[in-house]
């Protein structure tokens, strides 16, 4: 079941990431031993640098690290 | 044929802006033209009208003169009789004094003339080989004038008239005449007719001179008008005003169509370069907040996604 919170972020990911952004949170996710249902405000600094590099190489890094701000700031 | 979105924009934007001014400047130098000429046949139609009737107010003015003259020389002559009443004709013509009062100046070269009111033979005139000649010869040779004298009927009253005089040079040109009877007779009751004539020209030639001048000018001013609207400059200045404008459309057009197509150039570099799998130079720097800004947006991120799932790919 996903909460408002998850979609929030999907949606923020998405306008940097486009259709692959539920890919990239599932796969996060998977690092951060938590299911994508599972996550919450207080992990959004690891989730959020985690996003980072993994987008860091495909978007450059000054972008790579407004999604990840972007991202701290729904906490 | 293949035209690329600059062409067709700057050719749609110098024809929808050339196209227009061009009939316009045709319009507008056929319209000057027929303005110009409008009011040069305005102004000679107003010069002409002023002139006739001025023409006519001088000449109307001129018979006033000659008859007046001709009513004061009588007045003078009949006034003369009758301080003389003693004094036959021959003694009148032998009298200088009388003859001074008969034969005076009309206008500029007109002069009076008296003569029998009867016979109609010339008794006072400027030129002495014409006294004692008979004016009822003037009927088959001047019936014009002729006609004025019998005017003046049994009752001898004053008449007055238009005819034309053969001159040396052998033109015909229009005098004006009037002729009053004296009331009182010679001792040898004899009845006296004054004739007063000169040329109406005279009077009317400041009209004849301004309308010479008014003629003038207007032909100067129809000559420059229809040099300043039919010449080569006047076409030379559309034709400049044309191109000064076709190069800032095309100017205009061009940084326009760039604005447009460099974008899209550039998007349609990176989307080909990702459909041939070579995603070494995907940036998009496109930064518009227009539509193009739209579809560089979420064709980042499209290519994000691919990067994405490419880098995936290789790692798993």
């Amino acid at each position: 079941m996903t909460t408002e919170f998850q979609k929030k972020v999907m949606q923020a990911l998405a306008i940097r990431a486009g259709p692959a952004s539920a890919d990239i949170t599932r796969d996060i996710c998977a690092k951060m031993g938590i299911s994508p249902d599972a996550l919450a405000p207080a992990q959004m600094d690891t989730f959020a640098s985690l996003v980072e590099a993994e987008l860091t190489g495909i978007l450059s890094a000054s972008e790579a690290k407004s999604a990840a701000a972007e991202l701290r700031l729904l906490k | 044929m293949k035209m690329s979105i600059m062409i067709k924009l700057m050719g749609t934007m110098l024809i929808v802006s050339v196209i227009p001014l061009m009939v316009l400047g045709f319009f507008a130098l056929q319209d000057s033209q027929a303005l110009g000429l409008s009011v040069v046949n305005d102004a000679k139609s107003i010069g002409d009208t002023s002139i006739q009737q001025s023409t006519l107010a001088l000449n109307q003015l001129g018979e006033q003169i000659i008859q007046q003259k001709s009513m004061d020389v009588a007045k003078e002559l009949d006034l003369y009789i009758k301080d003389h009443p003693q004094e036959t004709l021959a003694q009148l013509q032998a009298d200088p004094a009388f003859s001074a009062l008969a034969v005076q100046p009309v206008g500029k070269t007109g002069y009076t003339t008296v003569m029998d009111a009867t016979t109609l033979i010339n008794r006072f005139h400027s030129n002495p080989k014409n006294i004692g000649t008979d004016y009822h010869t003037m009927a088959t040779s001047n019936p014009e004038f002729f006609a004025i004298l019998q005017k003046s009927g049994p009752n001898f009253q004053d008449s007055s008239g238009y005819y034309n005089w053969l001159d040396a040079d052998g033109v015909m040109r229009p005098k004006f005449a009037y002729y009053t009877v004296l009331p009182t007779a010679t001792a040898d009751g004899i009845r006296l007719r004054v004739g007063a004539t000169t040329y109406i020209s005279e009077f009317s030639a400041p009209a004849i001179q301004a309308q010479t001048a008014i003629k003038s000018n207007l032909d100067t001013t129809t000559a420059q008008i229809k040099e300043k609207t039919a010449s080569v400059g006047t076409e030379n200045t559309v034709l400049i005003v044309i191109i000064i404008t076709m190069l800032v459309v095309i100017v205009v057009s061009y940084f326009f169509a760039v604005s447009i197509t460099r974008p899209i150039k550039k998007l349609t570099s990176v989307a080909n370069n990702v459909s041939l799998g070579d995603m070494s130079d995907t940036e998009i720097d496109i930064t518009s907040e227009d539509e193009i800004g739209e579809l560089a947006g979420s064709f980042k991120r499209m290519v994000v996604s691919v990067k994405y799932y490419m880098k995936k790919s290789k790692s798993g």
